[in-house]
């Protein structure tokens, strides 16, 4: 026999980890979007394999993509333990991700943030998500027969 | 009103009149080997205007570079960063400065793997009413 605490926990449970989930997602598509979508202000490279031309970001744009890594590389891990989502840049896709968000004093290298500057723009979002799970983990409880 | 400039040049005097960071601060990010040094970055505002009064919610991020072979010395900058404008009432050359407040930093190694480089976000609300 459950209480009606374990039936709200469970009910509270599903709906944080779905939604969770949306919310990392939501902030890893705006990541993506941020560097397919960057302005590209900088200056324009000649490369070879593959011969192509790449005009880069400048300081302060998200960095602009070339043959696409940084974009592959981000993903969402979940910590469903810790009622936590963490959206991340694999540096094992992109090992220059860091050197792009923060920028590299040694080399003179000023920041193309892409990851702060797109939790900034989605976290109300985020979290009017996660509001909207308690809400309806409690909506759900209504009318459950207390054991 | 110029509170685009203001902002960051209270921020600039705040840190540069701060015992122990005085002559550390630098607007722009030359490629020279001077270290310790910090840089301030202007991260971007939004509106905080109502309908009678323009205002600016600004965020500053402060890049801090060190080469000391820890991160003591590092730590201790950004200890005296977070005195100096934590909850602390920025004087403004036109308007005021409602709020500064810390939001959070982070600490990386750069490319040379032996630079230290801590970076500080701070948040600002600023408002030409004085």
């Amino acid at each position: 026999m459950t209480t009606l605490y374990q039936q709200f926990n469970a009910a509270l449970q599903r709906r944080l980890e779905a939604n969770l989930v949306i919310a990392g997602e939501l902030v890893a598509t705006e990541v993506r979007r941020n560097i397919q979508k960057s302005p590209r202000g900088g200056k324009t490279y000649v490369k070879t394999n593959p011969n192509r031309v790449h005009k880069a970001s400048a300081p302060g744009e998200s960095p602009a993509t070339d043959l696409g890594f940084l974009v592959r590389s981000i993903q969402v891990q979940p910590d469903f333990d810790n009622l936590r989502i963490r959206v991340v840049s694999l540096h094992s896709i992109a090992p220059y991700a860091k050197r792009l968000e923060f920028g590299d004093l040694s080399k003179g290298l000023q920041p193309r943030p892409f990851m702060f500057k797109s939790l900034a723009a989605k976290k109300q979002k985020a979290e009017d998500l996660m509001k909207k799970a308690l809400n309806a983990a409690i909506r759900d409880m209504q009318g459950a027969d207390i054991q | 009103m110029s509170l685009f400039n203001d902002y960051v040049k209270a921020v600039y005097t705040k840190l540069n009149n701060t015992s122990g960071l005085t002559g550390l601060l630098s607007e722009s990010l030359a490629d020279d080997q001077v270290f310790p040094k910090i840089w301030i970055e202007d991260g971007g505002a939004d509106d905080w205007s109502n309908k009678d009064d323009n205002g600016l919610e600004a965020n500053i991020n402060l890049h801090i570079g060190s080469r000391y072979r820890g991160t003591k010395e590092l730590r201790g900058l950004m200890d005296k960063c977070y005195a100096a404008l934590h909850f602390v009432d920025l004087t403004l050359a036109n308007g005021q400065s409602v709020l500064c407040q810390f939001l959070r930093h982070d600490i990386v190694t750069d490319s040379d793997g032996t630079t230290r480089h801590g970076v500080m976000r701070f948040s600002l609300l600023i408002s030409e009413v004085v």
